[in-house]
């Protein structure tokens, strides 16, 4: 198949994905890339965020996407090949939802209640991955939901 | 009976380090598997950014980012990584012996070498011998948190952003298999493009947001991650190289222990025939 490209998914702790896709959908720190072969070099930052893959080899006519959750790295796209570094990462159906839930409260609450000594940056990105985290549940969700 | 108390002392103490050191094997044996599954679950990020990198070198873009230049050498870092605890064999010695000769060759060119010197066998060495240390970072213990090497290497960095040094070399145990392990020095900047045919001619990222920040933190990410990768490769190396150190170790003591029981029965045996022809001798003047 000429329309697919090759795509890899790492994270710091082990290769998540590597496999053909026809279609990739990643979070890039200025807006959503979409990304299909024969896309021009690029090179960015992630963001918290969704990665949308879908799969060369799927026999799913309805078009499904695999789904991952990502924070933080870089993507690279050659032509044939688009590498996602992502400082963190996770298949969506390995995602604990109610940790993800846990997490973005405490985040809400760190930012509602003012400390002088509150690393709001920090406590921000802490609020973005957890809502990234719990995105790429709700998605999943109604992909099983339509299947 | 007196006879052989010192030998069977002996025998004794052997036989408690023997159980130390099979103790010390074991031990070795069940951290190195779980230092190889660390080392095998970083390899793929530190390979894939090596690739997104040597790509990043062939491209033509306008901005070239200072690792990617060559200057001229006056003076070379080094980022040594060795083990805290000793009792691993050759590990350490290969290692440095084969890094000293490399400094050799930049010596007698009258090139200078700053050291960073992470694991304390290399920080005592240098230490001795004598060299220019920068930065140190010892007992990171069997799990190595990334966090903690940053420092270290940030070091080395700035030192190279200042023009303070105008190469940077990484050198650690490659963990060939349980048997084998590598001494290896590598160069981590200027970073060296490799050959790719796909990627010839000229072309260039698009770059989100702009090139030089974006270039610049991919680049000291990639040092991180390849030092990072060094470590823990190191430190399954080290593990390895001490359950083979520690097995011969025991083998030999085995060996001495059987030994020395030789010797021990036949003094005692040499004993109880003097003792007989002595009798004997008493009774024929009886």
């Amino acid at each position: 198949m000429s329309d697919a490209f090759q795509c890899n998914i790492v994270n710091t702790e082990g290769a998540l994905f590597s496999g053909m896709v026809t279609r990739a959908i990643i979070p890039g720190i200025e807006g959503e890339i979409g990304v299909v072969a024969g896309h021009s070099p690029l090179l960015t930052r992630l963001k918290s965020g969704v990665v949308r893959l879908r799969l060369a080899e799927s026999e799913d006519k309805r078009l499904e996407d695999t789904i991952f959750f990502v924070a933080g790295g870089f993507v690279e796209v050659v032509p044939n090949c688009t590498t996602i570094l992502a400082d963190k990462a996770q298949r969506a159906d390995h995602i604990d939802e109610a940790a993800a839930q846990a997490a973005k409260q405490h985040a809400q609450q760190l930012l509602a209640h003012h400390h002088q000594d509150l690393d709001y940056a920090r406590a921000l990105a802490q609020l973005a991955e957890a809502m990234a985290r719990l995105q790429a549940v709700s998605e999943l969700r109604r992909k099983l939901q339509r299947g | 009976m007196a006879v052989g108390k010192e030998i069977k002392q002996k025998i004794g103490s052997i036989k408690n380090t023997q159980k130390i050191t099979s103790a010390m094997e074991m031990v070795a044996a069940s951290k190195m598997r779980k230092a190889q599954d660390r080392m095998a679950a970083s390899r793929p990020y530190a390979e894939k950014i090596r690739a997104v990198v040597s790509h990043m070198a062939n491209a033509t873009s306008e901005y070239r980012h200072a690792y990617l230049q060559e200057r001229e050498v006056k003076r070379v870092g080094y980022i040594v990584v060795t083990s805290d605890r000793g009792l691993c064999g050759g590990l350490n010695t290969n290692l440095l012996r084969s890094l000293i000769k490399d400094m050799q060759k930049f010596h007698n060119d009258k090139v200078e070498v700053d050291i960073c010197a992470i694991g304390q066998k290399g920080v005592s060495f240098f230490g001795n011998f004598g060299g220019n240390v920068v930065a140190a970072k010892t007992q990171l213990g069997d799990a190595p948190d990334a966090s903690e090497l940053i420092g270290a290497v940030k070091v080395m960095l700035d030192a190279f952003d200042n023009g303070e040094i105008d190469r940077l070399y990484l050198a650690g145990n490659d963990f060939v298999n349980t048997m084998t392990q590598k001494p290896t020095v590598r160069q981590l900047l200027p970073l060296e493009a490799e050959e790719d045919e796909v990627l010839k001619g000229h072309w260039d990222y698009i770059y989100e947001p702009d090139a030089q920040q974006l270039l610049s933190d991919m680049l000291v990410r990639y040092i991180e991650s390849q030092v990072y990768q060094a470590v823990v490769e190191n430190t399954a190396c080290e593990m390895a190289a001490r359950m083979l150190a520690m097995k011969a170790a025991t083998d030999n003591a085995g060996d001495i222990i059987k030994e020395l029981n030789m010797l021990y029965n036949k003094a005692r045996q040499a004993a109880i025939t003097q003792e007989i022809s002595e009798i004997v001798g008493g009774a024929a003047a009886v």
